[in-house]
C-alpha cells in the first residue's frame, strides 16, 4: 500500500492510472495545516505503507510550504516506508536528499503537447540525467547523464 | 562445510523421565531431536568452539541428565542412526565415540536396520546375516529390487545416510507483567500503560525469531476478580504496534474494565517469524489491515472527505470530475 498526502487536492487518478499506478493500493489523504504533518507521521509510523508521497504543490498556486512537514521527519528513521516529497521549492527548515527536476522543453506533435523533456540532478551538482516522457507510448526515455546537460537545462 | 557430529543419548530404563531429559538437553544443546521415548539425537556440528569437544559435551550432558535420576548412555558418530546404535550398545554412564560408522555396523546383526519384517525375511533367505553383508550389495541393485525404503536402510548400513536432526524449538515462556501503584480506570490510560509490557514481549519475540500467534492478557483489578482476555493474532507478528492494537480492540469490546492494578501478558503460542520482502511494487495484502487501521485513525482526526480512495469511472469523460470517483476509505 502507498499513501499519497495531497493537501492541494490535485491528485489526478486518471493520470496515475495511465502511469501504471494501482489505485486499489493507494490511499489519498487530503490534509492541510497541522494535519499535513500528522498524516505524514501517521503513514510513516504505520506498518501498512511502504511508500508515503507528500505532494505539497506549488505555493504560488495554493500549495503548502514544504517546511510544514518538518515535524514528521523524525518518523522517517525506523519507518518501513520510503518518504518522497514533491515540492515546487526547496525547504528552508527541512534537510532531506533533494533531486531537482528542470524542464528542458515540451514535446509537441501536430500542434499538441504530447510530453516533456526534463533534466534531473542532485541539488548543488552539475550532473544531470535527461529524460523524455511522452503520452504517445507511455514510455520514459532515458536520454543520458552528462555534465553538459546542465547547460542544456539551464 | 561443518563435519557432521551427532550425539545420541539413550535412557532405556527411564521412559517416565522423558520430559525432564528433553528439558535438560534443550537447556544444554542447540539442536535436540526426539528419536523415541527417552532416546534423543543432538546435532553437535559447529559447536566445538563454543561447547568443547564432542566427548566433553557428552560427559557434561550426562552429568546433567544424572541429576534427573536417569542413567543414560551416550554415543557419538557422524550420523544420528550410527550414534543411536552406538549409544544403545554402550553401558549406562559411559560415552563411546565412533569415527567410521560403516565399520562399526558391519558385524552387527541385520535386525537393527529399520525395514519391514518381510524384507528382513527376504534378506535372510538371500543368505545375508550381518549389516556389513547387506552394505556390500550394490546400491542400484538394492533400489531396483526393494525400492526406496530399503535403499535408505542400505545407506544407513553404509553409515552414509546423513539424515538431518530435525530439532523442535524448546517450549519457552514469553511473558511480561507489571503492577501499578495507582489503579487505572481509563481505557486510554490502560492502553498507554500496556505499551511498555507489549514492547517487552515484542523484544523477547524478536530475540528468538518468533511471531506471536496468540496472546493472553490477565488484568488484575482492585475490587473484582482478574479479567482474562485471549486474542489470536493474524497474521502472526512480533511488532509491538500490531500486538497493542489487537489488545486495544479487545479492551474496546468491553463496556466496563474496572480499576486495573496490574497485568500479565503471555504469548502461549508462537510461530517462526518469516522474513518479508518490502512490498513497494509487489502485492502486500498482509499489511492492508495496518493501512486501514491508519486510515481509520486519520479519518477520526481529519474528518470526512480527507481519507479517500480514487477510482477511474470513465476514462473518456470530457470533464475531469466525471472521469474520477472518490470514495471514503472508512465509511
Amino acid at each position: 500500500m502507498a499513501a499519497w498526502i495531497d493537501p492541494t487536492a490535485s491528485f489526478d487518478p486518471l493520470a496515475a492510472q495511465r502511469a501504471k499506478v494501482d489505485l486499489e493500493r493507494l490511499v489519498v489523504v487530503r490534509a492541510r495545516g497541522a494535519g499535513l504533518a500528522l498524516a505524514t507521521a501517521a503513514a510513516l509510523r504505520s506498518e501498512g505503507f511502504r511508500l508515503v508521497v507528500v505532494d505539497v504543490g506549488d505555493p504560488a498556486f495554493g500549495g503548502v510550504d514544504v517546511d510544514d512537514i518538518a515535524p514528521a521527519l523524525s518518523a522517517v528513521r525506523g519507518s518501513p516506508a520510503a518518504l518522497l516529497v514533491v515540492a515546487g521549492e526547496r525547504g528552508r527548515r527541512v534537510a532531506i536528499p533533494t533531486f531537482v527536476f528542470e524542464r528542458v522543453s515540451w514535446e509537441r506533435r501536430f500542434d499538441r503537447t504530447v510530453g516533456w523533456s526534463f533534466a534531473v540532478g542532485r541539488a548543488h551538482t552539475s550532473d544531470r540525467a535527461l529524460f523524455c516522457v511522452t503520452s504517445l507510448d507511455g514510455a520514459l526515455a532515458d536520454l543520458g547523464t552528462r555534465a553538459d546537460l546542465a547547460t542544456v537545462a539551464g | 562445510m561443518r563435519d557432521p557430529v551427532t550425539l545420541a543419548i539413550v535412557a532405556g530404563d527411564a521412559p517416565e523421565l522423558h520430559g525432564r531429559l528433553l528439558a535438560t538437553l534443550h537447556a544444554a544443546l542447540p539442536r535436540v531431536a526426539v528419536l523415541d521415548p527417552s532416546a534423543f539425537a543432538c546435532d553437535l556440528a559447529g559447536t566445538e568452539e563454543l561447547l568443547g569437544a564432542p566427548a566433553r559435551v557428552a560427559r557434561n550432558v550426562m552429568a546433567r541428565c544424572a541429576r534427573t535420576g536417569a542413567r543414560v548412555s551416550a554415543g557419538i558418530a557422524p550420523t544420528p542412526f550410527v550414534a543411536r546404535v552406538v549409544a544403545e550398545r554402550t553401558p549406562p554412564g559411559e560415552v563411546r565415540s565412533v569415527g567410521d560408522g560403516r565399520a562399526f555396523l558391519a558385524p552387527l546383526p541385520l535386525d537393527l536396520l529399520p525395514v519391514d519384517p518381510k524384507v528382513h525375511e527376504e534378506l535372510h533367505l538371500l543368505g545375508l546375516r550381518t549389516v556389513g553383508e547387506f552394505a556390500d550389495l550394490p546400491r542400484g541393485s538394492v533400489f531396483d529390487r526393494f525400492g526406496s525404503a530399503v535403499a535408505r536402510a542400505h545407506a544407513l548400513a553404509r553409515g552414509e545416510y546423513g539424515d538431518m536432526v530435525r530439532a523442535s524449538a524448546p517450549p519457552r515462556r514469553i511473558r511480561a507483567r507489571r503492577a501499578w501503584d495507582d489503579a487505572i480506570g481509563s481505557r486510554e490510560q490502560l492502553v498507554f500503560a500496556l505499551r511498555v509490557v507489549v514492547d517487552e514481549i515484542s523484544a523477547a519475540l524478536a530475540r528468538d525469531g518468533f511471531a506471536a500467534l496468540r496472546l493472553e492478557l490477565r488484568l488484575d483489578r482492585e475490587d473484582e476478580g482478574p479479567l482474562r482476555i485471549e486474542r489470536t493474532v493474524l497474521p502472526p507478528t512480533r511488532e509491538a504496534a500490531a500486538l497493542l492494537r489487537s489488545l486495544r480492540w479487545a479492551l474496546e469490546e468491553r463496556a466496563e474494565l474496572g480499576l486495573v492494578t496490574g497485568c500479565a501478558l503471555e504469548v502461549p503460542e508462537v510461530e517462526a517469524a518469516r522474513g518479508r520482502q518490502i512490498g513497494l511494487f509487489a502485492p502486500d495484502g498482509a499489511r492492508k489491515e495496518e493501512a486501514i487501521a491508519t486510515a481509520r485513525f486519520l479519518r477520526a482526526k481529519l474528518g470526512k472527505g480527507a481519507v479517500l480512495r480514487a477510482k477511474v469511472a470513465d476514462e473518456a469523460a470530457r470533464l475531469p470530475e466525471r472521469a474520477n470517483e472518490w470514495v471514503e476509505v472508512i465509511a
